[in-house]
């Protein structure tokens, strides 16, 4: 029966719809555990204690990477279930913060000190040890320098320049980006330290020129913006002897077979060390606890008394084990015995309303009801139009089956449109107990199944052998289309709101014109209040150069292979040979890009390196190249398999009739082939295109931060994706126009590819050919 | 065409055919190489790939195990002398493997030598007796042999990636630990196992502990979302621009757009779904559910693009066939153009798909990169996807994670492989040139 399997399709499209509008009343359910967002780098300490926490008989908290300032903005942004209880901060909460805390709702806060995060200079193993001293580093990475009185342009290329006794190697130190806490703290606690002992810098009486000075790093490519996996800086480290790495104490505690600390101002930097406060290069960590939500979500307490226990962020708890440097003793009792007073563990739990099982039930028997009466009414519609015909189908003007829809449309559709409305005003509806979810879900029930009933009995009404049902429901799946393809309309609308808001706040700190024609870009903003005056500069140019340039190698790669995979599989390779090669290339695209990022930094970039070394050139190690030859490799399938689908649709007959000319195989598929398909293989370019510029792991694992402006592929660049990944993700605050240029970096990305692709599309459009 | 027809009369020309039909038998030959060599080249970058995630990963899947002679002791497991199984479930089994080892090893009495012997084993091994003696109450009171799982550094050591020729400082386990490793071994007190842990639990900060079962668990249910509403929303619109939508300004306008959403960075996506699904509908942070509509909408472009590349492809004489029998237009569409169509869309689905199996991006905005331990069970409990996972392992600073990473990739590739199975059968089913 075909009419009756074109009814079952559209009634599982119908039946998704109610499944989804279901699922918003059961997600409101009561919160039993806690949620915890915010800084990376506490992230792996505020973990550990909630696996703890899990098997002491409380459920685990989730516990997000967001970075500090994402997380902080989470927090503060209201009161309820719906909003996380702790944020893990890797710098103290901002004046702005608790501003935006108080604005929404969020007035008690408590500041949980929990311990120290080391920063250490690491080197591979195999490089002779070297003692560095904060004054080298300082002249070593300060973008200005005092040199004989005055401050120049950061004149050093090489170590031994700055201090005879360090080795003749070139300056190359891989750190966090200006988004980082980590960044914050090493300027704070080596530049700003060093720079002081300096009379040029100290004559300047303004604070905020001389902290611009102390605390801007150079650009030049000494100091490489590494991005924020320090598991990628150990590898890139233990490859590479001459350069140095920034990074938490942990990272070096655990790879200690390849890599080594330097020692600074003669403090080797080991957990003794930094606990005694010899090493100087250490920066507090902190929790941030809603003490509202003790009464919303069980456990809060617990797990803050269990993070301050001695077992865990004691001088010899697990913490320190996973890398933390505990406070000392006695500072650790002081803090516990504030942060107990402040929020006392109290046996009464969170009070949240636990849905009944029939409260959870309703909807979905409800939905259920609701299909079943749609489908008695196609049975029904069926009947009666065979009835109304006495079983002679032909004096209908619509086949049986159309009637059978329609009639059960006429059901489904106003019953569907309740339970909706119903859904959304109960989720509305300040239901504050179980009986009383029950009765509101009652009666949506029953009102649904009501509607349902009169609007079959209406289509019921409608059916005899005259009426045009298969129009009728022609009309009906015509309009279910064009809703369909307005979702992307809608989905549009969404993007561009949700970026144009944050894009005007962060214009209305930076002028249009800079950003659009600015040839720097380098958000070297303060994170901190205190620390006004670093440079800041937003042009995007070099960053969409970036992007450019790496899309422009990934489509060499992709577009030449792609096309001949394309060619070879549909028109050249047996059946059997297509069968598994096809697919095979397709994992291609399916490989997570995380993957593609970690071989394309570890394994890509060394070799292009060292074979650009071989040869005399001088190849930065987060070449363009390497990003965009891995990005091109990704997206192969993009071109190879939606382009083989097309060659593969055109007639044989097209074919067929080259041969018959003498046309060789080569020449019927370059001549009439091609072609007869380009357009879809323009269309799965253009995709491949598209995917390019969107892609983020690979880019930012692989072409780094540095914005350089550019053509040529072997120096370092960085895109969009990287730059908004990096500044969305980052422990400076929400608000600060560092974090809102990336929501002006993306609606101009989205200006850009919307310009880009009217041009294509007027291209296509003029050579498009349908042939046959 | 008629003069080349025309013989050439009184003109004796060299017969250059031969060599002319030579050179098109070697330009043939050498464009049918290009072929192969392109499909070579996209396989053998896949090897490359698969060969050295394989070979990080695959130690991930059995672990070391230590034999140890633990003591029940009652006066630990039932203090009160009640067996229910609450009390027996609460005793503290870890202590009882602290104190088989310290008898295993009696002449270890200073406090910071003790500490690195119970690293020996993973604080998780409470477990496996804790299992035993809800089992079998009965066993309390005798000491039994149990196979209990080995810290991570432990199993790094046995599996070599920790070298036993560095200096100790340059390792992250003391030579004692190493002697006290070897006099186990020598003992038969060391196996090595199949890992199950790695496919029964959710994410732990222990690198011996942690599972995929999580994540792989939020993966599929994020991907049944993604699946359920961008393939049959990006069908029936990419249906209606192709083949019924009149060709004016408003329908160019949604085709451009649509288009541009392809290039739309993930993370766009992601402050779209925080934005609306959490900020305006209130669906709850961390949850597959909210994940797998945002992955919708960023698969939605491929999916459309796909397949109306995959209609346009139908020969015209199709749909005039159909026309010319009576056909309705949608009849037209739905019986025959769309049956020839899925082929095409299947590839767009595999492909947009797949993507959005491995985007880890726009899942950070709406809170699924996170640490979550316990394994979903539904939409709605907050979860993460295998992408995540693996970017959270590849994170961390425990050696032992290293395998794990990779472990973790082949799980998503063979999820990856068994999804894009089904498709593929869809497509062979339907595949056909006229």
């Amino acid at each position: 029966m075909p009419r009756q399997r074109g009814f079952l399709g559209i009634s599982t499209l119908l039946g998704l719809g109610l499944l989804f509008a279901n699922l918003l009343p059961s997600a409101a359910a009561a919160r039993d555990q806690l949620h915890i967002v915010g800084s990376s780098t506490v992230y792996p300490f505020a973990t550990a204690v909630a696996e703890h926490f899990g098997q002491m008989g409380f459920k685990a908290p989730v516990v997000e990477s967001t970075g500090t300032g994402g997380g902080l903005k989470l927090f503060c942004s209201g009161v309820g279930e719906g909003f996380p209880d702790i944020a893990n901060a890797s710098r103290p909460i901002k004046e702005g913060e608790v501003a935006d805390c108080q604005k929404n709702g969020v007035s008690d806060i408590v500041e949980v000190e929990i311990g120290y995060d080391g920063i250490v200079l690491a080197s591979a193993s195999s490089a002779p040890a070297r003692a560095l001293t904060v004054r080298a580093l300082y002249l070593a990475l300060a973008k200005e320098v005092p040199v004989n009185g005055v401050l120049l342009a950061n004149p050093y290329q090489f170590w031994s320049e700055i201090d005879p006794s360090l080795p003749a190697q070139k300056i190359e130190v891989l750190g966090p980006p200006p988004t980082s806490g980590t960044r914050d703290a090493f300027l704070e606690l080596v530049m700003e330290k060093a720079c002081h002992v300096f009379p040029e810098i100290t004559a300047i009486t303004d604070d905020k020129t001389r902290k611009a000075k102390c605390q801007t790093l150079r650009e030049d490519g000494a100091y490489i913006d590494a991005g924020e996996n320090d598991n990628l800086i150990v590898q890139k480290l233990a490859g590479n002897p001459d350069a140095f790495g920034v990074l938490g104490y942990s990272f070096l505690a655990d790879n200690r077979d390849k890599l080594q600390g330097s020692v600074m101002d003669g403090v080797a930097p080991s957990e003794d060390n930094i606990i005694n406060g010899s090493y100087e290069v250490a920066r507090k960590l902190y929790l941030y606890v809603k003490k509202q939500h003790r009464a919303i979500v069980p456990g809060l307490a617990e797990f803050v008394a269990e993070f301050m226990s001695e077992k865990a962020s004691g001088p010899q708890g697990y913490l320190a084990d996973k890398g933390m440097v505990p406070m000392p003793e006695t500072e650790h009792a002081t803090v516990k015995a504030a942060v107990l007073a402040a929020l006392p563990v109290a046996s009464t739990l969170g009070a949240g309303i636990d849905l009944g099982a029939t409260s959870a039930l309703l909807p979905w028997i409800a939905a259920g009801l609701l299909l079943l009466l749609s489908s008695v009414g196609f049975q029904l519609g069926r009947r009666r139009a065979f009835a109304s015909v006495r079983g002679a189908t032909r004096q209908l003007h619509s086949l049986p089956g159309y009637h059978g829809i329609f009639v059960g449309l006429g059901a489904f559709l106003p019953g569907a449109v309740a339970l909706v409305l119903g859904a959304v005003a109960a989720h509305y509806l300040p239901g504050d107990s179980r009986t009383g979810h029950d009765v509101i879900w009652a009666a949506i029930a029953a009102s649904t199944l009501g509607v349902a009933a009169l609007g079959l009995a209406w289509a019921q009404r409608h059916v005899s052998a005259n009426f045009r049902a298969r129009n009728a429901v022609e009309r009906a799946t015509m309009v279910l289309l064009i809703v369909c393809s307005l979702l992307s309309i809608l989905t549009t609308v969404g993007i561009v709101l949700s970026l144009v808001f944050e894009a005007m706040r962060f214009f209305a700190q930076v002028s249009v014109f800079e950003f659009l024609f600015g040839l720097q870009w380098s958000p070297q903003m303060a994170i901190r209040a205190d620390q006004v005056g670093q440079s800041g500069a937003f042009g995007a140019v070099p960053v969409f150069a970036g992007t450019l340039l790496i899309t422009v190698i990934a489509m060499v790669v992709a577009v030449p292979v792609g096309l001949m995979s394309a060619i070879y599989l549909s028109d050249y390779a047996s059946r059997a040979t297509r069968a598994w090669a096809k697919p095979l290339i397709e994992i291609l695209a399916g490989i997570p890009t995380v993957v593609y990022g970690f071989f394309a930094a570890l394994t890509v970039a060394p070799l292009i390196r060292g074979f650009g070394a071989s040869i005399g050139l001088d190849v930065a190690s987060e070449s363009a190249l390497a990003a965009g030859l891995v990005m091109g490799v990704m997206i192969i399938p993009f071109i190879s398999s939606l382009s083989d689908d097309v060659m593969n649709a055109v007639p044989q007959a097209m074919r067929d009739g080259a041969y018959a000319l003498g046309a060789t195989k080569s020449e019927t598929i370059r001549q009439v082939v091609v072609p007869a398909a380009l357009p879809g293989i323009m269309g799965g370019v253009l995709l491949a295109v598209s995917r390019a510029i969107g892609e983020t792991m690979i880019v930012v694992m692989a072409a780094g931060l540095t914005a350089n402006l550019t053509a040529n592929p072997l120096e370092a660049v960085t895109t969009v994706t990287v730059q908004i990944v990096t500044l969305l993700v980052g422990d400076q605050e929400f608000d600060s126009p560092k974090t809102l240029a990336a929501f002006a970096l993306g609606l101009l990305l989205f200006i850009i590819t919307l310009i880009l692709n009217i041009v294509a599309l007027r291209i296509v459009k003029k050579y498009r050919e349908q042939y046959e | 065409m008629s003069e080349m027809a025309q013989p050439a009369t009184g003109i004796k020309r060299p017969d250059l055919s031969q060599k002319r039909i030579r050179g098109r038998y070697a330009a043939e030959r050498r464009f049918k190489l290009y072929g192969q060599l392109a499909v070579g080249l996209a396989i053998a970058m896949l090897a490359v790939l698969l060969i050295s995630v394989c070979s990080k990963g695959y130690s991930a899947f059995y672990r070391t195990e230590i034999a140890l002679d633990v003591m029940l002791d009652p006066a630990v497991i039932t203090p009160d002398g009640k067996s229910d199984a609450e009390t027996l479930g609460a005793a503290d089994y870890q202590g009882l493997i602290k104190e088989a080892l310290k008898t295993a090893f009696p002449d270890v009495t200073s406090r910071g030598d003790r500490k690195n012997l119970y690293n020996l084993v993973s604080n998780g091994a409470g477990n496996t007796v804790r299992q035993a003696v809800l089992a079998n109450p009965s066993l309390i009171g005798s000491t039994q042999r149990f196979w209990v799982v080995a810290a991570d550094d432990m199993d790094m050591l046995a599996k070599g990636f920790i070298k036993r020729d560095l200096p100790e400082g340059e390792r992250v386990v003391s030579d004692t630990q190493i002697a006290w490793y070897d006099k186990l071994d020598e003992s038969g007190q060391l196996r090595t196992a199949f890992n199950a842990v790695f496919f029964s639990a959710g994410d732990s900060r222990e690198p011996e502990q942690a599972g995929i079962l999580g994540a792989l668990m939020g993966s599929i249910f994020t991907m049944l979302v993604t699946v359920l509403l961008a393939l049959p929303l990006g069908v029936m619109s990419a249906i209606y621009l192709e083949e019924f939508a009149p060709k004016n300004r408003i329908t160019e306008i949604i085709e451009v757009n649509i288009n541009n959403l392809a290039a739309v960075p993930s993370i766009v996506f992601g402050l779209l779904g925080l934005a609306v699904l959490l900020g305006v509908f209130g669906l709850p942070r961390s949850a597959p559910l909210v994940g797998g509509m945002v992955l919708a909408l960023m698969t939605l472009p491929t999916i459309i693009i796909a397949t109306r590349a995959a209609l346009k492809a139908v020969p015209p004489s199709i749909r005039e066939a159909a026309y010319g029998i009576g056909a309705s237009p949608l009849q037209v569409v739905s019986h025959h153009v769309l049956p020839l169509a899925t082929p095409g869309i299947m590839t767009g689905a595999i492909i947009g798909l797949a993507r959005a199996l491995g985007e880890s991006a726009p899942l950070l905005m709406i809170g699924m990169v996170a640490f979550i331990v316990d394994v979903p069970h539904g939409p709605t409990d907050p979860a993460t996807v295998l992408p995540v996972q693996i970017y959270l392992w590849a994170d961390s600073p425990e050696r032992a994670f290293i395998e794990k990473t990779s472990a973790g990739i082949m799980v998503l590739l063979a999820f990856l492989i068994s999804m894009n199975a089904i498709a593929i059968f869809v497509r062979r089913k339907f595949e056909r040139r006229w």
